[in-house]
């Protein structure tokens, strides 16, 4: 099955839990909006989806991976060249990429979200993969 | 390289750097184990074009407990430039690493590596396309997500170019692939997807990359495309129900590599860089999406 809009939908990772649920991870461009965003699908076990969601802020935010957290939520992690000073993207001020970390509950609600900002790094970072430790945390490498 | 540790609710509680001495580092997959240590695996390389993978087991502190490097591993086809990919353990405590087989002068491929409880390398292959001259062709995107059960087989996805033709990723005629792997390395299961259509391949479709078990036995699979009927590039979902059968697409090496472990320190950051972004700036928006696919 197709899923997106009339723009440019990337899939990229997806998790499915033991009940068949399955959510699909990815970004959007112009299909729902001008600015690049973080694309979350939750079907259900018919695969017929059950919502959809985009994450962003006022510029690009593309996804890198996601780590299925065992709260039944996801860590999403990727690159971000939004300010996040307002919700709004009228204005889409940017900035040079960052890496975006973002815990969203099992039902896709943002719980937190963080950047992650080297200023002494001449070279972009970047976040590469990740994983949730024994521990409950979350370990995320990069470059 | 360096690697970043949060707890659950996101407080960052440390940072380090690694180094390695004439050599830059990326890692570039990180997965947690029983006792709470991690492994990292990742590239190094220098100005000169040398350089190999190696794989690092961090404490719960972050701190390095050794690391080893594996040099490019000489095969009967040339010097290998490993990239690791993904990284998985299996049930029976051994680590699967996965990732991108280079050849100098000659297309890419994928390969697996095993290594036993103590991190010692156990076996590795090499999967590469089969075609009219026995030469890989390129495939890239490989992803390891299945380590389980009885069976321990590992389903990788990926993308090709066309068996027989070498291309260009992302040109007409370009497949997506996904196959199991046995414990014996030998491909058990695999499955091709040839899209549809005749649109300029500008779009970068990947019909496979990722996928994720289902209870019944099947996968899905998750990736993009501009064929089957995408008004440009659209999420592609689909399920496969692999069946035993004996591989037609790929040829499989054995490889061998060396190890030497490698003093790498760690250098701690300041956790400050971690900036926090309250919810309410995250714009979260609800969409109505249904299956676009033509009848």
């Amino acid at each position: 099955m197709l899923l997106g809009g009339l723009g440019l939908d990337r899939g990229r990772k997806l998790d499915c839990d033991s009940a068949g649920n399955c959510t699909l991870f990815g970004s959007t461009f112009k299909s729902f909006g001008e600015s690049t965003d973080i694309f979350v699908i939750r079907l259900n076990p018919n695969h017929t989806p059950e919502w959809a969601r985009t994450y962003g802020g006022t510029n690009k935010d593309t996804l890198q991976d996601v780590v299925a957290s065992r709260d039944g939520g996801y860590l999403l992690f990727g690159s971000s060249q939004s300010l996040f000073i307002t919700p709004l993207k009228v204005l889409s001020p940017h900035r040079v990429p960052r890496p975006l970390i973002v815990k969203l509950s099992h039902g896709g609600d943002v719980e937190w979200a963080k950047l992650v900002q080297f200023n002494d790094s001449k070279a972009q970072t970047k976040l590469f993969s990740a994983t949730q430790t024994t521990d409950g945390g979350f370990v995320l490498v990069g470059q | 390289m360096f690697a970043l540790k949060l707890v659950a609710d996101g407080k960052p509680i440390w940072l380090h750097r690694y180094h390695m001495d004439t050599y830059y580092g990326n890692a570039t997959t990180v997965t947690s184990l029983k006792d709470g240590q991690i492994d990292i695996a990742g590239g190094y390389f220098n100005d000169m074009d040398e350089g190999g993978f190696l794989v690092m087991t961090l404490s719960p502190d972050g701190l390095p407990m050794h690391v080893t490097e594996y040099p490019r591993p000489l095969t009967p086809l040339g010097s290998a430039i490993l990239s690791p990919i993904g990284m998985g353990v299996l049930d029976n405590g051994q680590t699967v690493i996965a990732g991108a087989y280079k050849l100098k002068d000659k297309p890419e491929s994928a390969y697996v590596l095993w290594f036993d409880q103590k991190g010692m390398f156990k076996n590795g292959h090499i999967y590469s396309l089969r075609n009219a001259v026995d030469t890989p062709v390129t495939v890239g995107s490989f992803t390891i997500r299945r380590e389980v059960g009885a069976t321990n087989r590992i389903a990788l996805v990926g993308n090709s170019g066309a068996v027989g033709v070498v291309r260009a990723m992302n040109e007409p005629g370009d497949q997506a692939i996904a196959l199991l792997i046995d414990e014996q390395g030998n491909v058990s299961s695999e499955v091709s997807v040839r899209a549809s259509g005749t649109q300029s391949t500008n779009h970068s479709n990947s019909e496979y990359d990722d996928i994720a078990p289902l209870q019944d036995g099947s996968f899905a699979l998750l990736g993009t495309t501009d064929g089957f009927g995408a008004p440009i590039v659209n999420f592609i979902f689909s399920v496969w129900t692999p069946h035993d059968n004996t591989s037609a697409l790929f040829n499989v090496f054995s490889i061998d590599v060396q190890a030497a472990p490698v003093p790498v320190p760690a250098v701690s950051g300041d956790t400050d860089r971690i900036e926090n972004v309250p919810a309410s700036k995250i714009d979260v928006t609800e969409l109505k999406v249904s299956n676009l696919e033509h009848p």
